[in-house]
């Protein structure tokens, strides 16, 4: 959020200036948040030219840092909670740090792959984001959650699933790093998709067989329940009434969204791709499909869409086998589970 | 003058749109929407952040005569100040629904 007033005023209501000024917690300006934002982006980038990084990339921990945005839309607002650190006496931001553990330890243990960028870059979490702000995203940098407006979701920091969505958006980002429109947007929203229900399945200990394969069930308002915000097994399923209107996802490509709203249907055509990892992952099991989609995921380009993303899936399905890391079925499997969605 | 908005955007489809005469709004606001139409390169959005996923998109649009002012936003790059009237205006555009 920047900040256009000529004077260093903030945003942040006086009380929340004042407790923050209690606790012994200096605020700086949204002037200098920017600044210091710009001069770590600017740090970053220049690393990432420098011959240095190519020879010897730095590795870094993969820690966790919690912050706290007060209900106002800044991040790294005010540091809550650190890798180690004691547990802070908020239970949102305690579940928001042992869920971003959960997504990266699998990662790291099923797909040896460490944080967003394969280099153990730090975790940045922001909760409390706005006021009554419905929504979570990937910015780029880091993950940022809103405490939900109590109606249509509760807050999105307390699901397993949404920050395993978010922070897939950063693994996508450094891996194939899928245009955000159209198909290539639809595959990257069905990435983090996959990756928020398979984290999901693993910390329940559940099958393919048992999931529900819904996203986003555990954060829908009290009047919702039953409902989510996608359905994975049947798309298009996932919710029906007067808050949010109806599930518009497609589960065959004769249904596809031809429009141009959402990026061209990303969160809508994502529908697609997410039936055949159903499908396919019901066939050969879950940490099957999920490391099969994530080695494809290293061998797509940004602008790889519907027709691509089978031709690379069938090549690392054969590789896989091959090597006898997945079920010798798996190519055929694959094949059909994508001709059963018009691809 | 009118005023009208939309939301598209979020973790799920969805787009939330309203249009209001300005003199309806609250005084404070009203004062906001006038100067949005004054000096709209006060507020406009310089930078668009392409990395951003799942994040809402904010478009207001002003009309007074011939005069029409077209501003877009996301989430991080909401002008302060700007928070109140967004949830004025997303609130109504949930009744209108």
């Amino acid at each position: 959020m920047r900040n256009h007033c000529p004077c260093n005023c903030h945003i942040i209501p006086p009380f929340v200036v004042d407790k923050l000024k209690e606790a012994g917690v200096e605020i700086p300006s949204q002037k200098t948040i920017n600044r210091e934002f710009r001069e770590r982006r600017d740090e970053k980038n220049a690393l990432l030219r420098s011959e240095a990084f190519l020879v010897t990339p730095p590795i870094k921990n993969a820690d966790r840092f919690v912050y706290d945005s007060k209900t106002t839309q800044h991040q790294r607002l005010l540091l809550v909670r650190k890798e180690g650190g004691p547990a802070a006496p908020d239970a949102v931001v305690n579940t928001v740090y042992e869920n971003a553990a959960a997504v990266r330890d699998y990662y790291k243990t099923a797909l040896n792959y460490f944080s967003v960028d394969n280099r153990g870059a730090d975790l940045i979490l922001n909760v409390h984001f706005g006021k009554e702000y419905a929504n979570a995203f990937w910015d780029g940098d880091e993950m940022t959650f809103g405490d939900g407006d109590g109606q249509v979701f509760t807050n999105l920091a307390n699901a397993l699933d949404v920050t395993a969505h978010e922070l897939t958006h950063g693994v996508v980002q450094y891996t194939a790093n899928l245009t955000y429109k159209g198909q290539s947007g639809a595959l990257n929203e069905h990435y983090a998709d996959v990756f928020g229900s398979v984290i999901k399945q693993h910390a329940k200990k559940q099958t393919a067989a048992t999931a529900d394969w819904l996203i986003g069930d555990e954060i829908m308002g009290p009047t919702l329940q039953g409902q989510a915000l996608r359905s994975m097994k049947a798309p298009g399923t996932a919710y029906n009434n007067a808050l949010m209107g109806q599930d518009p996802q497609p589960d065959h490509m004769s249904k596809l969204y031809k429009g141009a709203a959402d990026n061209g249907g990303v969160h809508i055509n994502s529908g697609i791709p997410n039936k055949v990892f159903f499908l396919v992952a019901t066939a050969i099991g879950t940490d099957k499909a999920a490391l099969l989609w994530f080695e494809t995921l290293k061998t797509l380009k940004p602008t790889t869409n519907f027709k691509s993303f089978k031709t690379a899936l069938l090549k690392i399905a054969k590789k896989l086998t091959t090597a006898g890391n997945v079920p010798a079925t798996t190519e055929t499997v694959t094949k059909q589970s994508f001709e059963s969605v018009g691809l | 003058m009118k005023l009208s908005y939309a939301r598209e955007g979020g973790l799920f489809f969805q787009v939330s749109e309203t249009e209001i005469e300005v003199e309806d709004l609250p005084a404070d606001l009203q004062t906001l929407a006038r100067k949005l139409l004054e000096n709209p390169d006060d507020y406009r959005s310089r930078e668009k952040n392409a990395s951003l996923r799942d994040g809402y998109q904010y478009r207001l649009e002003l009309r007074e005569g011939r005069k029409k002012v077209n501003l877009t936003f996301d989430d991080l790059t909401l002008p302060d100040g700007f928070q109140p009237l967004i949830q004025y205006l997303q609130e109504k555009a949930i009744n209108d629904h």
